[in-house]
């Protein structure tokens, strides 16, 4: 959040959010904009009084400067109300389970994993969800075991998931399913979780408006757009990142949602990476991108340099790094490390602060190659003829027993060994 | 029958050249050559190598037992009589009697040892192993002792022409009484060779050679020559030795646990940071001091020194002397003038340098391939190639003809077949 948005921006911002991401939203704001914090954590409060999350309630409460006083009263009887009805829904399940109706059995776990999960206990709710696994029987049970798993952590954007999540979903959603829509979302959802942003910004280039609120409690439309264009820039060159986002038609009207996140494209698309630097580096403030930077910015200004240099055959560096709004000594190096990775032919005159294309020698370099391929052939090639010989030949090391030659103790000749050591 | 009758024995047959008949009675004689130990010196004289090599073989073969190392005279007289039949010694009769031929070699070269004069093995061994040879291509266990001798007279190209001559492929217990021990040896002296030429891309293959060999335990040379090899590999590559596929079990299973201290010091190496490499020498210091290690230990931050300047001429045309050093993270701007000049020297890098403004201009390598060097150079690495092409296909066409390969083969496509069916009838 820019630290001048008022109040009403809030909370159109927050209406595209439901359930608990809309409550870690809220709390987001409170921790990070001290004018907003009165406002949000009223909302928070009077939102989380509606559920039954009593320890995000108390959490909540105690927070500094929250304008509601806790209300003991409600925290004990919903503390009552839940553990009687955790003993219900467990002696269900297990009744279901002497019974041994698969589907019952499903329920069952199901809705002990949506008790968990309104507690705010995401861990055993995960579980619970994992566990209706054995009973799915159609595609769309697969695909609501899915879902159930994905909005479990609603921290998914946040904070980094569990590890094993990830991996338990995506062997399932590779199944087809009816709703083209949400598969697109949670494929997308469980790449960027693994921190594949190649495969995560397809797939969110794949989903279309049409998502709408349906997917309100993990993440809004917006979201989508920014978290879409932002994976896309790191992991697309420039002619995919054209045809992919640019001309989508439906990923610019997804787009623009989120107005911020369309110019970084467009101004990274035509070339004016310092704007389009700028504009990042605000974005980084916000709160949704704390799970999205690790490994994104660092590929990202690598991709805009690469592309930089690409038309050029002399690049004077003092204008590279106007253009990209950096210090001259930090782009010399991260040129360097660009060059010695191979990602640009260049070699860089450090006097004259000068990048220079590098003409490669074909010729020279077919050579060596030849050579040092030549080279490996006959190495590999002797160890594996002389390998052969030695099988054939029954020629192991066994025991120590048969391993010593004629008359020689092979005590002796291992202190040889070790003489010899100093070579 | 006495000492004297064997010599007139030896005498005939061998001038009838009826060597399996003297081969017999040699052998039925040797109780008897043992017990008149003190007169076998008398009889040697008498014999001349070239047509009595057999009975050489079997009287110093008896003497080989006996005498001892501490004894200068015995010494001295054994290595004369030893001299004459390793020089001159006749193939045909030596390789009838392969692991006594070998059994006097390596006495020989023990004695040379003792005595402090390990280069004046080194010719009569290296002709021994000639001739104890059935082909160039044939490993003897005379081989091992060749390159020992070598070693311990620090006398490295005697040992790298053994190396570059031809080879040694072939491997034949009966022909040549040769042991898997003997070849792990072999490759082990040939590695520590080569690192004593500073050869160490050549180092690293005979120690791959060595520690991947066939085996069912972990023999200590083969330790030994990994760790040797993950040193080398670092001075050769800069990086780990690459371990092949079909490195034994036990090797593998205890090289990842059994050496740490070379495998911290490849880390440290990764990491591109003298300081650290160097604390990781400093940790292990006695480590590698046992294990005699510690010389190639250290050439290994000057190694990385090198790799870091080096990789910096592929990202610069110009660089100052105190960047180099920041990049390399070294002291001083001098310490890296110091590197660079010396790099420039040895062939390593094309540079040169502005002492004033105190840049360094780097150039691209300056090998064009347009020289009648490089086309010889071109052509032998063809033809060595193509040698061990012929020479796979060789064993290709052997293979193929081998009976029992082919009973195998045919057997398990029978099997097959059957199976094939079993499917076909459950459907």
């Amino acid at each position: 959040m820019s630290s001048s948005r008022p109040s009403s921006e809030m909370e159109s911002y927050i209406a595209a959010y439901a359930g608990h991401t809309r409550l870690k939203r809220l709390q987001f704001i409170a921790q990070h904009e001290p004018t907003l914090r009165a406002e949000a954590l009223r909302i928070a409060v009077e939102q989380a009084r509606q559920g039954v999350n009593t320890a995000l309630y108390q959490e909540l409460c105690a927070t500094e400067g929250c304008p509601v006083a806790r209300d003991d009263a409600w925290v004990d009887s919903v503390e009552k109300k839940a553990s009687a009805r955790l003993d219900k829904l467990e002696s269900d399940l297990a009744s279901h389970k002497t019974s041994l109706v698969k589907e019952s059995i499903r329920m069952g776990h199901s809705d002990l994993g949506d008790f968990h999960a309104s507690r705010g206990d995401f861990a055993t709710a995960l579980k619970c969800y994992v566990r209706t696994r054995d009973y799915c029987t159609t595609s769309r049970h697969t695909l609501s075991m899915c879902l159930a798993v994905v909005k479990a952590p609603p921290t998914t954007l946040l904070h980094p998931l569990p590890p094993q999540s990830p991996s338990n979903v995506s062997p399932f959603i590779s199944k087809p399913s009816p709703d083209a829509v949400l598969t697109a979302q949670l494929r997308a959802l469980t790449a960027l979780e693994a921190k594949k942003f190649r495969a995560a910004a397809r797939k969110f280039v794949e989903v279309s408006v049409e998502l709408g609120t349906t997917f309100s409690e993990v993440c809004s439309v917006s979201d989508v757009a920014l978290y879409g264009a932002l994976c896309a820039l790191a992991a697309f060159d420039r002619a995919e990142l054209s045809e992919r986002v640019v001309k989508n038609s439906a990923f610019r009207s997804m787009l623009e949602l989120y107005p911020e996140a369309r110019e970084i494209v467009h101004d990274f698309h035509s070339s004016r990476y310092a704007s389009c630097l700028a504009a990042l580096e605000t974005l980084r403030r916000d709160a949704s991108l704390a799970n999205v930077p690790p490994s994104a910015p660092a590929t990202r200004p690598r991709h805009a340099l690469v592309q930089y240099f690409s038309p050029f055959v002399a690049v004077d560096l003092c204008r590279m790094a106007s253009a990209f709004n950096v210090e001259v000594d930090s782009l010399e190096k991260e040129i360097a490390a660009l060059i010695m990775s191979g990602c640009i032919p260049a070699r860089i005159d450090s006097q004259a602060k000068v990048l220079h294309a590098r003409h490669a020698d074909q010729r020279n370099a077919t050579f060596v190659k030849a050579l040092a391929t030549g080279e490996a052939y006959m190495r590999d090639t002797k160890a594996l003829l002389l390998r052969l010989n030695l099988l054939r030949a029954d020629f192991a090391v066994k025991g120590s027993g048969d391993s010593s030659g004629p008359s020689k103790s092979s005590r002796q000749e291992r202190a040889e060994a070790r003489a010899f050591g100093g070579a | 029958m006495s000492l004297a009758d064997l010599v007139t024995v030896i005498n005939d047959l061998s001038a009838a050249s009826q060597f399996n008949q003297l081969l017999t009675h040699l052998q039925s004689q040797e109780e008897m050559m043992i017990q008149q130990l003190p007169q076998l010196d008398e009889v040697l004289p008498a014999l001349r190598p070239m047509e009595h090599s057999l009975g050489m073989v079997f009287i110093l073969k008896a003497k080989a037992a006996a005498v001892p190392l501490s004894n200068l005279q015995a010494v001295h007289t054994f290595l004369q009589q030893c001299r004459r039949l390793l020089l001159e010694g006749d193939p045909v009769q030596v390789q009838m009697v392969p692991s006594h031929f070998a059994t006097v070699c390596a006495k020989f070269a023990n004695a040379a040892v003792a005595i402090a004069a390990p280069a004046a093995a080194l010719r009569p061994l290296q002709h021994a192993a000639q001739v104890l040879q059935p082909s160039p291509a044939h490993f003897t266990p005379v081989h091992t002792e060749v390159l020992r001798v070598a070693l311990l007279a620090r006398h490295y190209p005697a040992a790298a022409r053994l190396l570059d001559a031809s080879d040694l492929l072939e491997v034949a217990k009966e022909k040549t009484g040769v042991a898997p021990r003997d070849l792990l040896l072999y490759h082990y002296y040939a590695g520590l060779a080569c690192c004593g030429l500073h050869r160490f891309s050549d180092a690293v293959r005979y120690f791959t050679l060595c520690y991947t060999a066939p085996t069912h335990v972990v023999h200590a040379a083969m330790v030994e020559a990994y760790k040797k090899c993950v040193l080398a590999s670092l001075l050769a590559t800069g990086e780990q030795p690459a371990q092949p596929k079909y490195t034994a079990l036990p090797i593998q299973r205890y090289i990842k646990t059994g050496v740490p201290a070379y495998s911290e010091l490849a880390e440290a190496f990764a990491t591109r940071s003298p300081a650290e490499l160097r604390s990781a020498i400093t940790k292990h210091e006695a480590t590698f001091a046992r294990d005699r290690n510690l010389g190639l230990a250290r050439q290994c931050v000057g190694a990385l020194v090198r790799r870091s300047i080096r990789s910096l001429t592929q990202a610069y045309l110009t660089l100052s002397l105190a960047d180099i050093a920041a990049a390399a993270q070294l002291e001083s701007p001098a310490e890296a003038e110091g590197h660079v000049v010396a790099m420039v020297a040895a062939g390593d890098i094309s540079a040169t340098i502005d002492e004033p403004q105190g840049m360094v201009h780097f150039s691209e390598s300056a090998d064009a391939f347009d020289s009648p060097g490089a086309v010889a150079a071109m052509e032998a690495s063809i033809s060595g190639a193509i040698g061990v092409a012929t020479k796979l296909q060789a064993m290709h066409a052997q293979l193929c003809t081998d009976s029992q390969y082919l009973s195998r083969v045919m057997r398990e496509r029978v099997q097959s077949r059957w199976e094939d069916d079993g499917m076909g009838m459950g459907k």
